[in-house]
């Protein structure tokens, strides 16, 4: 269920006071029948693969813990990996390389049409994370399933992160008990800010936005277009991080942060880092840092890099326009420092810092319709006519959806003027507020959400990835 | 600090809860009563502004019939959805609000026995929608619905929300958009702007008819486009063209117990875009399947105006289709004055029923 429907008003509140009426004598227990009622309300048929997953890697990283040689932890460590990317395979990418290799061949290599499991993206690159973690010596193997279940499982990051490491959170779901005032203070001003970044800001920029970006007829107009949808896209995912990291704070779960601002990024790498952090970092960590000290020269090093941003395009969606984006995004990386070098030289220094926004946000723009359109045609379409000199305003002055705009941009105003304030850590945002500060905050941002909040049921982004 | 390491009480957590749920109430109802005061706005509900004598049902290709040419006062249910699941869902919906209802149309593309919007995701949506304007009488209505009907009152911060949206939209003169007229290429887009109701046919008719010579690439990406629609959900709900004939069966029932007839009519296509889907959908058996079914229930009748346009009428200078499959107002018009000939005919339309 998403956090921003009507059945998670019901949800949250019930299963919160319920844990704290007796589920916290039992927190493992009660959190895990929590996050299983919240998985099985969207999906109970994927239910038993979110067990098997769980199972899986569960075993494998105790067999590699207690095998004796090499060999053996390699193979568990294998026999983990080919299990949770075949799945991830089998329900996420079959069908795209099906239909191409189909369509190169001659033949129908169609076996299924399944929908993707809901989080299933997510959750397996958290129960990988856990058994390459354990081959490579960085923790030991959870002894306890029902904890270790929870940690797959766990309802505030379940469906759509942040992808947690064994180490962090493990600790802390182990020591579940009763909340604090503090905690709980907290966690509802995230929820309220989230709720409200979701349906009063990314809500509003949605729809015009994601008809506008269709529009080749827009044509140099589509450069602002496409920075509107990238931040349409920040605030509905650091929105949902938000809820997510807030319900975990109410329980006394610290969830990692997905975003530091990364609109603020001077460079793309810098943006990389800023953007999505628990899935860059996995990348990182997993297969980029691997890969890199194996190719440690040109041009392999290059490759490794422009490939792990592939990984990373591609991890949204088994289509081409997601393999373009990391593509482009991944040469962009790694000609930024030599382009930037450069041309550096001519400007002072100021004006390399202007630069590297103004192109920062050139790539963005240009690599945002990358991210939205799947019909192929079209977006080449799109592309072509950012690269032209025409640009016709009509079609975007006649458009439905101007006034939910206007809201939106309006509101997009105090969330980057929130982000700013947190990147300089300006006083409001050095300490947490407290319980009547909490109240005000919280009230004040349901106000603005009920004032000016898009509840027309607008999916959240990442929920198909 | 004492604040700080205190637990958290289930009493403290369940006033917030309580004070936070009735905040949010309160600051929706305050806007609404004072934006709307007399509840005329109220979304989601079916409430005609005159009696309706003509239902027009099924996918966009019921924008064909047009209510003056018939020479009835007409409404049009064809969005959101279009499958029949979701047609036998409106009619059942607004049933209770259509009290001088005397023909129920039901547009009918090729292959439609094997279409359904519950193999290609986005039920819950159109249920909640629609069983919002049926009594909450839960033996009339499925689990799914009673639940959507139970969040769906939750509609009331979009409500207030909405009502935020025209009164600032009027305020800043910025209006719901009006579109411009596009010019055509034969590659089609979704438009920035929604077209005007028309005669209780909502979003009315789309402006620019495409150009004769994209006819056949728009067919040709059309039809195979709902082909794979079939092909999903002949794979996803195994059975579905025996669950839809008599799904049309209880349609013609409901129909009855409102004293009208259920027709249902294959509105007039490009070949570009009927051929294949025919070829696909296995439409002879389809429409022999109709035929017997029309022929055995009462008040339920099948017209097929599938080639009504010889391919000379719109060749060049095409005035009549809007694309391959759905016709312009002038080809709606001139249509619905042939349909209304056949039901009068029958005995279905005209002064003297």
């Amino acid at each position: 269920m998403s956090f921003a429907s009507a059945e998670f008003l019901f949800f949250g509140p019930l299963v919160y006071l319920a844990y704290l009426a007796f589920g916290y004598r039992r927190p493992t227990l009660f959190v895990s029948l929590a996050s299983i009622v919240f998985y099985a309300y969207h999906e109970l048929y994927y239910l038993p693969l979110l067990f098997a997953s769980a199972l899986i890697d569960f075993v494998a990283a105790r067999r590699i813990h207690e095998a004796e040689s090499d060999r053996g932890r390699k193979g568990w460590l294998l026999a983990s990996i080919a299990v949770n990317i075949g799945i991830l395979g089998f329900f996420k990418y079959w069908n795209f390389a099906a239909g191409n290799l189909g369509g190169a061949v001659g033949r129908d290599f169609w076996i299924h049409d399944f929908a993707l499991p809901l989080g299933l993206s997510f959750y397996t690159l958290q129960t990988l994370s856990y058994t390459f973690d354990v081959y490579r010596r960085k923790t030991v193997p959870e002894r306890d399933f029902g904890i270790y279940f929870l940690y797959v499982s766990f309802f505030p990051q379940l469906v759509a992160g942040p992808i947690e490491r064994s180490r962090r959170l493990l600790p802390q779901l182990k020591a579940l008990s009763r909340p604090t005032r503090d905690d709980f203070a907290r966690g509802c001003v995230m929820i309220a800010w989230g709720l409200f970044v979701k349906l009063a800001v990314a809500d509003n920029l949605a729809p015009l936005s994601a008809a506008a970006i269709q529009q080749p007829a827009l044509g140099l107009l589509l450069w602002p277009v496409g920075i509107l949808v990238m931040f349409q896209v920040y605030c509905d995912f650091m929105a949902y991080t938000t809820i997510a990291r807030g319900l975990g704070r109410a329980l006394g779960v610290e969830l990692s942060e997905n975003f530091r601002q990364p609109i603020f990024a001077r460079t793309l790498a810098g943006f990389w880092q800023r953007w999505h952090i628990t899935l860059t970092r996995w990348v990182v960590d997993y297969v980029h840092i691997p890969l890199a000290r194996r190719f440690p020269a040109e041009p392999g090093r290059s490759l490794v890099a422009i490939g792990a941003l592939c990984l990373i395009g591609f991890w949204h969606g088994a289509t081409w326009n997601f393999l373009l984006f990391g593509l482009f995004h991944g040469i962009c990386l790694r000609l930024w420092s030599p382009v930037g070098s450069v041309l550096g030289r001519a400007l002072p220094r100021r004006g390399r810092d202007i630069g590297s926004r103004a192109a920062l946000f050139a790539v963005l723009a240009f690599s945002a319709p990358m991210f939205v359109l799947r019909d192929l045609p079209l977006l080449t379409d799109v592309l072509a006519a950012m690269l032209t000199f025409a640009a016709d305003p009509a079609a975007l002055a006649a458009a439905q959806g101007k006034v939910r705009f206007l809201f939106g941009v309006a509101l997009l105003a105090i969330v980057l003027a929130v982000d700013y304030l947190r990147m300089v850590e300006a006083r409001p945002f050095r300490r947490p507020p407290d319980g009547r500060e909490a109240a005000f905050l919280a009230a004040l941002l349901t106000a603005l959400t009920v004032l000016f909040g898009n509840f027309d049921g607008v999916p959240f982004v990442y929920f198909e990835f | 600090m004492a604040y700080r390491s205190s637990i958290l009480s289930f009493r403290l957590a369940a006033l917030a809860f309580a004070a936070w749920a009735a905040f949010a109430l309160a600051v929706a109802a305050t806007l609404v009563a004072l934006l709307d005061p007399s509840g005329a706005t109220a979304p989601h509900r079916f409430a005609p502004d005159r009696e309706v004598e003509v239902l027009a049902l099924g996918t966009s290709h019921a924008t064909a019939f047009h209510f003056p040419s018939l020479g009835m006062a007409g409404h049009s249910l064809h969005e959101p959805r279009s499958d029949l699941a979701t047609a036998e869902l409106k009619l059942r919906a607004a049933q209770d609000s259509l009290p001088g209802l005397r023909l129920v149309l039901l547009a009918f593309p090729p292959g439609w026995l094997e279409y359904d919007y519950r193999g290609l995701g986005g039920e819950e949506e159109t249920i909640e929608r629609w069983s919002l304007n049926m009594p909450f009488a839960v033996g009339r209505m499925g689990p799914k619905e009673v639940r959507a009907r139970l969040f769906g009152e939750l509609q009331f911060f979009s409500r207030a929300s909405n009502l935020v949206r025209q009164r600032s939209g009027a305020i800043l003169g910025l209006g719901a958009g009006t579109p411009v007229p596009e010019e055509r290429s034969c590659r089609s887009r979704p438009e920035l702007a929604r077209n005007p109701d028309r005669f209780g046919i909502p979003g009315g008719y789309l402006q620019t008819p495409a150009p004769a010579e994209c006819l056949a690439e728009l067919g040709a990406r059309n039809s195979a486009v709902v082909a794979a629609d079939i092909d999903q959900t002949r794979r996803t709900i195994p059975g579905i063209r025996g669950a839809n004939l008599a799904r049309i069966e209880r349609m013609a029932e409901v129909a009855r117990g409102l004293g009208a007839d259920l027709v249902m009519v294959v509105p007039p296509y490009t070949p570009h875009y009927f051929e294949p889907l025919a070829r696909h959908g296995d439409w002879r058996r389809q429409a022999a399947d109709l035929n017997a079914l029309a022929g055995r229930t009462d008040g339920l009748h099948f017209l097929d105006f599938h080639d009504f346009f010889p391919p000379e009428r719109y060749r060049e200078g095409n005035r009549i289709f809007y694309d391959d499959n759905h016709l312009t107002e002038t080809g709606a018009a001139e249509f619905s004055q042939a349909l209304r000939r056949r039901l009068e005919a029958i005995g279905l339309a005209g002064r003297d029923r």
